[in-house]
């Protein structure tokens, strides 16, 4: 067991590689009640198309990473949420762009919940009559989304970015492609993707390293895993310009809603060149168009942007892009406001270094601040682990950032040829 | 839990000190007696408040601020409970232990006292857009409700079962109320709130009670004031309805609501937190179970128990054609808990997970503060162990008995205009 100290946010990590490969993290929180623990594999929507180990080149139908997270639950013995519930512990699970996370928390019987988590996600069981249930229950997933204004503005500026990308592709595929999904498509994926040199295992809380680093080894020395298999993902070529650039659907809402995309050029990039370009972005994005800039103040009394109004930037080691929208009666002018902040050249930002200094004070604080929360570090943590960057480094290469760092950041957002606007406008004049 | 004291008659003060959280959560809360007219003048009011002081006249300044204070979290919002309504502001802010900065507190402090005693709209120079702009801010909050179609459902179900009634009125307050609200009755609001709200003020964090004391009488002093009793009520309608509405959309939304002789005031509230849990407040609950895993007409099939109103609620997301179907395998779950079909591991699991739900609140400061805001009325001795062991000792008859109480009253139907997705 080996263990790594963050002394200025006053927390230590521990963590061990398995012999089959998994990877196991422990962040034990003094005077915490619950523990959290997660079990993640490096396996999400956008991988779709890939060559076994030892096997033939495979295109999977739409939304089957989802749909496996889903039947995981389900074994001979019954549903693995009841004996969850027996003991006490909030079981779930989620499947996004890039990861397929699986967890509970529990303020008791962690040992036994722990198994449980270990045994359910690494023993597949799957029947054609089982798969064919499930369908019926994600079709109405998916519809319940569909109805959801936020997100079809979402995906659909998403969609607009990317020409071949899978990550235009829904997570939870659509009512036709899951109905495609058989049995042995889900085992094949599970022999894929969840083995444990593909996964990781973090646990945060009440948690006391060494006996949880134990019971993880002793679970996993009952279980026979094949060699680490080597997984060729073929990802679409991808240019740095949009795909669309403007689309608008209308929708049962009372107000139009915007959402203006900039995607990020392709870098393939991972581990600190990562998360210093990430941090850039977000902090230049923040420092433009965020809250206390000068572009939401005038957007703000002029009645473009509302309450609702948002701007982001997320990233993948594959794909990434902004979004800055708002609900507003004035959907035209809003998106020409933003493509005009966006022509302003760098060197008119002349605050800029003094916004520098705000924003990652700001950044130090709600850091602080989310890691009181231990879901919060659990669903991060792996995600920076499997991007190769350490949630713990997020403060010091914050405070290292400087003003060529967020011009060149800017210049990225510029890019005229990334911008795309994806509106949705209300279907009649109710209300 | 918290230590009490009285800062003056009317205005109390919690603290737990706590070196869990490497944050400092505080929450000021102003409650009044709720009306459909006060709850929109004061969600104007809590925006105005938030966006315009003498220290940060703009809403850019304010924001500003907050980050030059290492990102502190600082907002007003409105909520009810019961037939109260309270304007709150909550406050997150890093300890000063883990910075550089000592003053920070001070200062935090110095933009609350600001925020809540020299707002920019007593000025006479006042600028009424601003006024206007907040107004329609809140007004576009309540509208948009209705594009999330489940909320909007329970909004139509409450308005349906309990007209004009606490149970039903937002928070945020209505439209067509809101339309008429002047700067004039914002202004009388807010001296009504300083002056004669009830007012409970909370910390938790790694702080000293008696240090705590001296900031805020430094800061935030207030007078005394009247405090009142408040009331829970469980009228009971007489007759079941059935309402069906449609709209633009694919999924349609089945709520169900049911009566009961409880609320949270109630010897039996334990009883009903175990009788909702059996019923649908899990994923091995029986709404779950069966409407989802055993006939796969749903995502999501669950139940809640509003415990001021004692009304209990099952929702689904079905299919539009799915409706009678989906409606029978409800109902057929309340009689098995009727009929005492309780199994030993749903009844075994339902008590796990309420204690363990409880339990967990113990790592969320901002959760401590809002469960024990809703206990300590009802239990004064209120901890969170003392209450779960409450569930420990209720039996299957009990809930079988109080199930039997519980009257299905109306069937909202928020359906597909073509009948079928």
């Amino acid at each position: 067991m080996n263990n790594l100290n963050f002394e200025q946010v006053n927390e230590t990590l521990y963590y061990e590689k398995l012999e089959n490969g998994l990877e196991v993290y422990v962040l034990p929180k003094n005077g915490f009640s619950k523990s959290y623990v997660t079990f993640t594999t490096k396996y999400g929507s956008i991988d779709n198309h890939f060559i076994p180990p030892g096997k033939e080149e495979v295109r999977v139908p739409d939304g089957i990473a989802h749909f496996l997270e889903h039947k995981m639950f389900e074994k001979e013995d019954g549903d693995v949420f009841q004996k969850f519930s027996e003991a006490g512990a909030s079981a779930n699970a989620f499947t996004s762009f890039t990861r397929t996370a699986y967890l509970f928390s529990a303020t008791d019987h962690v040992e036994q919940h722990t198994k449980t988590l270990l045994d359910f996600v690494q023993i597949p069981y799957f029947t054609e009559a089982t798969v064919n249930k499930e369908k019926g229950i994600i079709a109405q997933e998916i519809t319940m989304y569909d109805d959801m204004p936020d997100w079809r503005l979402y995906f659909g500026t998403i969609e607009n970015m990317y020409h071949a990308h899978p990550v235009k592709i829904d997570i939870a595929g659509t009512i036709e492609s899951i109905q495609e999904i058989t049995a042995d498509h889900l085992y094949l994926c599970h022999e894929t993707f969840y083995h444990p040199s593909n996964m990781v295992l973090f646990a945060v809380g009440a948690v006391d390293p060494e006996s949880f680093i134990q019971l993880v080894k002793d679970n996993q020395a009952e279980k026979q895993f094949k060699n680490k298999p080597e997984v060729v993902h073929i990802l679409p070529e991808e240019t740095d310009d949009v795909a669309v650039a403007y689309r608008e659907m209308k929708m049962d809402v009372v107000q139009p809603k915007v959402l203006f995309g900039i995607k990020a050029p392709s870098q393939s990039l991972q581990g600190n060149a990562m998360l210093r370009y990430e941090l850039a972005l977000q902090t230049v994005l923040d420092s433009l168009f965020g809250r206390s800039s000068e572009f939401f103040e005038k957007a703000y009394e002029d009645g473009l942007i509302d309450e609702s109004y948002s701007a982001d930037f997320s990233m993948e080691s594959s794909y990434g892009f902004s979004m800055i929208g708002s609900d507003t009666d004035k959907p035209q002018e809003l998106i020409e406001r933003i493509k005009q902040q966006l022509t302003v050249p760098f060197s008119e930002y002349t605050s800029i270094s003094e916004q520098l200094d705000r924003t990652k004070k700001r950044k130090i604080g709600t850091f602080m601040r989310s890691l009181n929360s231990i879901e919060f570090i659990a669903n991060q943590f792996t995600r920076y682990k499997f991007n190769e960057m350490e949630l713990f480094q997020v403060l010091p290469v914050v405070e290292s950032l400087t003003v060529s760092d967020l011009q060149q950041a800017y210049h990225h957002l510029q890019n005229q040829a990334a911008h795309t606007q994806f509106v949705i406008l209300p279907s009649n004049d109710k209300k | 839990m918290f230590t009490t004291s009285t800062l003056a008659p009317g205005v109390r003060l919690y603290t737990m000190p706590t070196k869990q959280f490497k944050t400092i959560t505080l929450s000021i809360k102003f409650t009044t007696k709720l009306t459909a007219e006060n709850a929109g003048v004061r969600t104007v009011l809590s925006n105005l408040l938030q966006f315009s002081n003498q220290l940060t006249p703009t809403t850019t300044a304010f924001r500003k601020k907050l980050d030059d204070l290492y990102g502190t979290s600082l907002y007003l919002d409105t909520m009810k409970r019961g037939d109260q309504h309270t304007v709150y502001l909550n406050a997150d802010f890093v300890n000063d232990a883990y910075l550089q900065d000592r003053n920070l507190t001070e200062d935090v402090f110095e933009l609350i006292q600001a925020v809540l005693f020299k707002p920019l709209f007593n000025e006479d120079t006042f600028d009424q857009r601003i006024f206007e702009r907040e107004k329609k801010q809140v007004m576009t909050r309540v509208d948009s409700l209705y594009e999330d179609k489940s909320r909007y459902a329970q909004h139509r179900l409450l308005e349906l079962i309990r007209p004009n009634h606490p149970a039903s009125i937002s928070a945020m307050g209505e439209k067509s109320l809101l339309e008429n609200v002047t700067l004039e009755d914002v202004k009388q609001e807010y001296s009504k709130m300083i002056e004669s709200d009830e007012i409970s003020i909370y910390v938790v964090g790694d702080m000293n009670s008696e240090t705590y004391k001296k900031v805020l009488k430094k800061y935030l002093s207030f007078s005394a004031r009247e405090t009142s009793p408040r009331t829970n009520d469980t009228a009971m309608t007489t007759e079941y309805l059935e309402t069906v509405e449609k709209l633009d959309m694919k999924q349609a939304k089945l709520h169900i609501a049911y009566e009961t002789p409880v609320t949270s005031k109630s010897k039996e509230f334990p009883v009903m937190q175990v009788l909702n849990g059996v019923f649908g407040g899990y994923p091995h609950s029986k709404l779950f179970t069966n409407v989802r895993e055993k006939e796969s007409l749903a995502y999501y099939a669950s139940s809640s128990f509003a415990s001021s109103y004692g009304l209990l609620f099952a929702v689904s997301g079905i299919d539009p054609v799915e409706k009678e179907k989906a409606e029978a395998v409800i109902d057929q779950q309340l009689i098995e808990i009727q009929n005492g079909n309780i199994s030993d591991r749903e009844f075994l699991q339902t008590k796990s997970m309420l204690k363990n739900q409880l339990m967990e609140i113990k790592d969320s400061a901002r959760g401590l503060i809002e469960v024990y805001e809703s206990y300590h009325e009802i239990d004064s001795n209120f901890t969170l162990d003392g209450w779960a062991e409450k569930w420990t000792e209720i039996t299957k008859e009990d809930v079988s008995e109080l199930a039997k109480k519980v009257a299905k009253v109306h069937t909202f139907f928020l359906t597909t205009k073509e009948g079928a997705s």
